[in-house]
């Protein structure tokens, strides 16, 4: 879908990002983080091909974005961190004047109004100005906008920023409902507990350098973390899994055992049976899915340790 | 929709139907009050509604124009249009018509009302005269216009954009050029112009219809201008092509003007090196001097990717080697007993005040030129590379230039060192002694621009294993 390649984007006197490559699965939505001033909003920017870059090369589905700029943006959508809106025309008038500048025929426009403003919840506001709306429906109506001519590639800076909780909740919805639908999405922010809910893979940057870019999805993974509690008092739990087939990475914590196992359904149908056939008062059996704020401080403190390394090396 | 959504978002923001309605009735009013009150007369008020339409599309649509390109980037809009699908040539039409669309709405009736004032008014033979006079104030609305968006995406590109600061240049700009553009028709040559020529190469063109082609033509470069302004906003890759034929036309223009028949090759030329180094200032102040850009296109360019590297030529070096080609063209053809038309003129009433300065000696005044102008841009460089000045640069380099050329010769002659003046003003290099004070001047900024290129271009090195990235084929 989207592939970067060894993307290089200098700032006077300021490297932004240095030797970036990742690729982006189709319908996948990645949530891209790091701290203020790592890249994030450079590296979307290029993405989108608002910035061209020093070196590198971004492709979308194998076009040059920053060779075809014009097609590129006819197959993207994006919101930028600091978006805004014509206030003094209609929410209608915004998106039918979004769909004509993104080359979507005269005949279809309407309908397309329709769709963006059914799934971004504002079909009832078609006949108020911009102006007018709250934060969380002109965020909405941005990202109706971006979405208005069905790009394959939604790229979103920041777009919980400023949003209250249930705002945030519905625009984690409108995010998935998205990727539902087949979109590719990618989001860029610092606050991690807002991505968590949505994001199906994190690609870590920190000083213009990508850490690390894995899937978060427990589902898409071969093997899963388990966690499983027995009543107190229970102490042949640990013996169970010992013997059990792929248990792996096996930890006892109290009456709390976690472990590494297959992750198919019918694996995990057949150990729950064996800890039932072996009498185990099992008062809980989860998968333990490792929160995107763990993931990311555990490759933040990774990429740290990694960088002591040599130090340590020159100082001999 | 067949046209522009930039131009029908303009509509659906500027034309509402009370707007509409309103302004044929308001205008309506103030010409029935005059027809009341003074009762002037036709000619009169034609002279009325002619001015009507200067002060809307001169004042009003120039600052309507770059205000709705700065109403976008204020209102965080810009990036939004800058991701749609249209054209950059959709885009400029966009604003420009449909940025100023009720200032020509309300124009285009009083340009109605001078017609009709007019018909009223004048005897038949003088229609001709009208047809000229519509003609001119249109072009010259549009080029006002076009100058204005050059302007605000110039401004835009400098990463300098404020607001207000923004507009109010643009809308100066777009005031010069309506200015220029009908001075010919109503002040320089009033009515001369009617029916006299206009000698240009050796060849007698009627006034009118020369005015009238130059202003279309300057329109049409203006069009251009802001066509390929906003192509590069929108990311497409521009070479300067246009920028390099610009310079080769305005060389030419002015070069067809020498009114004298003394050897009217040398003057030709000297012209040419003129307008060549105009623009090269104008090409420089016109530019972001961004030392990152300066960096990619010298990386292209030492990878040998020439196509590429052409992307990042500065515009002031391509008019500074079409200045430089023409002046050396001008000293050749004075070293081959050309003569320039000039030295009769204004030369002589120079030489009064520089006594220095001996006719004969223009050769070398030409190789100072160039000299002078090459050292004024990489002082100029030197400062925009400089990191806290880089807001201010031009700014402040527009004043040491003015310095440097104004009170600093006075100064010189006043305190009776005369002898360094050759230091400080093209025109009093003389000899070829003389020239060694500016060609040191280069070398000295040359080197001081080095050490500050370096400085400029370190980038913020974060991990030790970082190197110099391929560029690759972008």
């Amino acid at each position: 879908m989207l592939s970067v390649r060894h993307l290089v984007f200098d700032y006077p006197g300021h490297r932004a990002l240095d030797d970036v490559s990742f690729s982006i699965e189709p319908k996948s939505i990645t949530a891209l983080v790091g701290p203020n001033g790592a890249g994030k909003s450079t590296l979307l920017r290029c993405c989108a091909a608002l910035d061209r870059p020093f070196a590198g090369e971004v492709t979308l589905d194998g076009l040059d974005i920053h060779d075809a700029p014009r097609s590129a943006h006819q197959r993207m959508g994006f919101l930028p961190d600091f978006y805004g809106l014509y206030d003094e025309l209609t929410v209608r008038q915004c998106l039918t004047y979004r769909a004509a500048a993104l080359g979507v025929p005269g005949g279809d426009r309407a309908a397309r109004v329709h769709l963006a403003a059914e799934r971004m919840e504002i079909l009832d506001r078609l006949g108020d100005k911009a102006g007018t709306l709250s934060r969380g429906l002109r965020q909405r109506l941005a990202i109706a906008q971006a979405i208005i001519h069905e790009p394959a590639l939604l790229l979103l800076d920041e777009p919980a920023a400023g949003l209250d909780p249930e705002a945030r909740m519905g625009l984690s919805a409108v995010l998935r409902a998205l990727r539902d639908k087949g979109m590719t999405i990618i989001v860029s922010s610092h606050i991690l507990a807002e991505l968590e809910d949505y994001s199906t893979h994190m690609l870590v940057i920190r000083e213009g350098r990508i850490l690390h870019h894995r899937a978060l999805d427990p589902l898409s993974k071969q093997r899963v973390r388990i966690r499983v509690e027995v009543a107190d008092g229970e102490h042949r739990l640990v013996d169970v899994l010992s013997h059990e087939g792929g248990v792996t990475e096996l930890t006892l914590m109290g009456s709390t055992c976690t472990f590494e196992y297959p992750a198919s359904a019918v694996s995990r149908h057949t150990l729950l049976k064996h800890l039932m056939a072996a009498d185990l008062h099992v008062i809980e059996f989860a998968i333990d899915e490792q929160g995107l704020q763990e993931a990311y401080l555990e490759q933040v403190r990774a990429a740290e340790a990694a960088r002591a390394l040599p130090k340590i090396g020159h100082g001999r | 929709m067949w046209f522009s959504p930039e131009l029908q978002r303009n509509l659906w923001l500027q034309l509402s139907w009370g707007r509409v309605l309103a302004a044929p009735i308001l205008i309506g009013i103030v010409v029935a009050a005059l027809l009341a009150s003074w009762n002037p007369a036709p000619s009169h008020l034609a002279e009325y509604a002619r001015w009507g339409f200067v002060l809307l599309l001169a004042l009003w649509s120039t600052r309507r124009v770059a205000d709705s390109l700065a109403e976008e980037v204020g209102g965080g809009t810009w990036e939004s249009q800058r991701m749609t699908g249209m054209s950059a040539w959709s885009m400029v039409w966009g604003k420009l018509i449909g940025g100023a669309i009720f200032p020509w709405y309300c124009a285009l009736i009083c340009l109605g009302l001078m017609v009709w004032f007019s018909f009223k008014a004048s005897p038949a033979d003088l229609r001709i005269a009208l047809g000229y006079q519509v003609a001119t104030l249109l072009l010259a609305a549009v080029l006002a216009q076009a100058t204005a968006l050059v302007v605000a995406l110039l401004l835009l590109r400098k990463a300098q954009f404020r607001r207000r600061l923004t507009v109010t240049m643009a809308q100066s700009a777009g005031l010069l050029a309506f200015g220029a553009a009908v001075y010919w028709k109503y002040s320089a040559v009033p009515l001369a112009a009617e029916i006299g020529t206009v000698r240009w190469y050796q060849q007698e063109y009627p006034a009118n219809q020369f005015y009238l082609s130059s202003v279309a033509i300057f329109t049409l470069w203006a069009l251009v201008g802001a066509w390929r302004l906003m192509r590069a906003e929108l990311l497409y890759v521009n070479r300067p092509w246009m920028w390099t034929l610009f310079t080769l036309f305005c060389m030419a223009y002015a070069a067809g003007f020498v009114p004298w028949d003394v050897e009217p090759l040398t003057s030709r030329l000297a012209s040419a090196c003129f307008v060549g180094l105009t623009l090269t200032y104008a090409g420089f102040f016109g530019e972001a001097k961004d030392p990152v850009r300066y960096r990619w296109g010298l990386a292209r360019f030492k990878a040998l990717h020439w196509w590429r590297a052409l992307e990042f030529t500065p515009w002031w070096l391509i008019s500074y080697v079409l200045a430089a080609i023409a002046g050396g063209a001008t000293i050749w053809s004075i070293a081959m007993g050309g003569e320039l038309a000039w030295q009769n003129t204004w030369a002589a009433d120079v030489q009064r005040y520089a006594s220095v300065l001996t006719l004969g000696t223009f050769a070398y005044v030409f190789a100072g030129l160039l000299l002078f102008a090459l050292r004024d841009m990489l002082f100029l460089l030197w400062l925009n590379f400089t990191g806290k000045m880089r807001g201010r640069a031009d700014l402040s380099g527009l004043v040491v230039l003015a310095i440097a050329y104004g009170p600093l010769p006075m100064l010189l002659v006043g305190a009776g060192a005369a002898q360094f003046l050759p230091a400080a003003w093209p025109v009093a290099v003389t000899n070829l002694m003389a020239l060694a004070w500016p060609a040191a001047e280069v070398v000295v900024v040359w080197f001081l621009l080095l050490l500050r290129w370096r400085q400029a271009t370190r980038i913020e090195i974060l991990a030790d294993d970082r190197e110099e990235p391929s560029i690759g084929t972008h």
